[in-house]
């Protein structure tokens, strides 16, 4: 997170402060710095579902209005906002799924989705596409691990404390993740960051 | 098996997902929103307002010394729109360069001043001086905070005008020879250079064809709450002018479009001044009143006209004259003035080419 002020004591250096009493104007400015990020995590995680993005970019900053401002105000504000967005995505990927179950849909009376629409398999066709297919069939958890590890560097640890899990369960989450793709036919492989 | 690492591809694949951007009406419905949920707690918190009140007294010494500490405001702070975690794989990037109280921004970067938030796009460059906003070029994305009751308004000056602005959300495209405003949110009105204001509502467009200025707008355009401000720096367009009755004007042997100030000097000289003493002409009196006008400045733009009274102009530049003189009033709110002025410009240029205009006008009026 860069920024460059162009007088002393600007608002970023002022933040915490400012952060004391979350307005609209501090909203809009939170919004202005970090909305591209939220969207762009929410975007990945929703197989690139732009409204689905846009829905949970506004729901986390709605909820910012919400949170006690300490709790913003220790960590950076952009790792905020990945934790945040991270386990946002990861509660809607399940509720989803749990929508999606047949016993549910039984309730309510819903049809089978048909995750392979048309425009799914046109865009699927290269080998790039398939690839983000074949991660997003993995279940939610370990889509998530997945995309934390090897998309954004971050090592077992970290991704245990972002999504408030032990770091024996992120790490069998990753294997699992990393097992289903070996049989779907990719090779993976560890990058060292 | 696949030959190719899923890792790197789907890397290849993030990195695409993150050059999609939010479309520009997420972006507005999104900040409205936030906006009102904002909003919300301090309405709630009415019921608390008696003992809102005795903290904020007891807090008010607090706060009084502590402002006395506290280091000004900044001027405008400049956010690169790199900042988050697409820092480099944005195209171009944000300069930005200060110089007193000016500041030059191009590329992309989200410019905080004090009442407004402006984004600027790749190759964009915007100007921000005391006296308001210029976008040169490019397309810049505005947030103007509502202006107070009997405070000026924010100007943004584009190549065919300026945009007076009390609140709203707006995308300005500007290039060399023409530029246009696309209103999201709020209300603007736009003050071309050649013809009548226009009003513009949300979901509207107004285009223009750049006129060329050569002097800055008056100020106060953008105010801090410190006092601080921002100036505006004059533009260089090019020598088009968007109606026929200007160019007419423009084209003039006495309005010569590159000798500065003959046409659309501001200062405190008299309309029959020119600069070194000699009287102006006509034509470059009227360019100058409608300078005076597209600025704000009613009462000088009044003043100059009055000049031109005893004048002896063609049928053209008459009608010029007496419709700009109308338009003026229409500012200045005399409306014991208006319904018998634009009376007489109906009867002495029953052709007139503003002759629908006026018709409208005086129904909106009320005249008889």
């Amino acid at each position: 997170m860069s920024s460059s002020n162009l007088v002393a004591g600007g608002r970023a250096a002022g933040m915490a402060d400012r952060h004391a009493s979350v307005d609209a104007v501090d909203l809009s400015w939170l919004y202005e710095r970090y909305h591209t990020q939220v969207f762009h995590l929410a975007l990945r995680y929703c197989r690139g579902d732009v409204a689905w993005a846009e829905d949970v970019t506004q729901d986390i900053f709605l909820a910012l209005l919400r949170l006690p401002r300490t709790l913003v105000a220790q960590e950076s504000l952009a790792g905020w906002f990945y934790r945040v967005t991270t386990n946002r995505c990861l509660n809607e990927l399940r509720k989803e799924n749990f929508l999606r179950s047949a016993p549910v849909r039984w309730l309510l009376g819903r049809a089978q989705p048909n995750e392979r629409t048309p425009e799914r398999l046109a865009i699927a066709r290269d080998e790039l596409s398939q690839a983000f297919e074949s991660v997003n069939r993995l279940p939610a958890k370990e889509r998530v691990v997945f995309f934390m590890v090897h998309v954004d560097g971050k090592d077992q640890n970290e991704t245990a404390r972002t999504l408030g899990f032990s770091k024996g369960y992120v790490s069998k989450l990753l294997k699992r993740a990393e097992q289903r793709l070996t049989a779907a036919g990719w090779k993976v492989e560890r990058h060292a960051e | 098996m696949r030959s190719k690492d899923i890792v790197v591809l789907i890397r290849e694949q993030d990195d695409q997902l993150r050059q999609t951007p939010m479309s520009l009406a997420a972006e507005t419905r999104m900040l409205r929103r936030l906006r009102e949920a904002a909003a919300i707690p301090a309405r709630r918190n009415g019921a608390w307002g008696g003992v809102l009140v005795v903290g904020a007294l007891a807090g008010g010494a607090a706060v009084l010394g502590w402002s006395k500490l506290r280091p000004a405001a900044p001027v405008a702070t400049v956010e690169r729109n790199t900042a988050s975690a697409s820092s480099h794989r944005d195209p171009g990037q944000c300069a930005v360069r200060q110089e007193h109280d000016r500041v030059d921004v191009s590329g992309p970067c989200t410019l905080q001043l004090p009442s407004v938030t402006l984004r600027t796009e790749a190759a964009s460059e915007v100007q921000a001086t005391q006296e308001g906003i210029q976008v040169l070029h490019g397309r810049a994305w505005f947030e103007v905070a509502p202006v107070p009751r009997g405070a000026p308004p924010v100007r943004v000056r584009v190549g065919g005008g300026i945009i007076e602005v009390v609140g709203t959300k707006f995308v300005v495209n500007q290039d060399e020879q023409k530029g246009s405003v696309d209103l999201s949110e709020g209300r603007i009105r736009f003050l071309p250079i050649d013809a009548a204001p226009v009003e513009i509502r949300p979901g509207q467009q107004v285009r223009w064809t750049n006129v060329p200025m050569v002097r800055p707008m008056p100020s106060p355009a953008v105010e801090s709450p410190n006092g601080s401000a921002v100036h505006q720096k004059t533009a260089s367009a090019s020598p088009t002018w968007a109606s026929p009755a200007a160019k007419r004007v423009a084209a003039s042997p006495t309005a010569d479009p590159g000798a500065p100030d003959t046409r659309g000097d501001a200062g405190p000289t008299t309309a029959a001044d020119g600069p070194g003493g000699s009287p102006l002409s006509a034509e470059a009196t009227a360019l100058r009143v409608m300078r005076l006008r597209a600025e704000g400045r009613y009462n000088e733009a009044m003043t100059a006209l009055a000049e031109l009274h005893a004048a002896n102009v063609d049928e053209h530049t008459a009608e010029i004259l007496s419709f700009e003189e109308g338009n003026i009033l229409e500012h200045l709110e005399q409306t014991s003035a208006i319904c018998s002025h634009w009376k007489q410009y109906l009867d002495r240029f029953p052709n007139g080419q503003y002759r629908s205009f006026v018709v409208k006008q005086m129904s909106r009026d009320g005249c008889p």
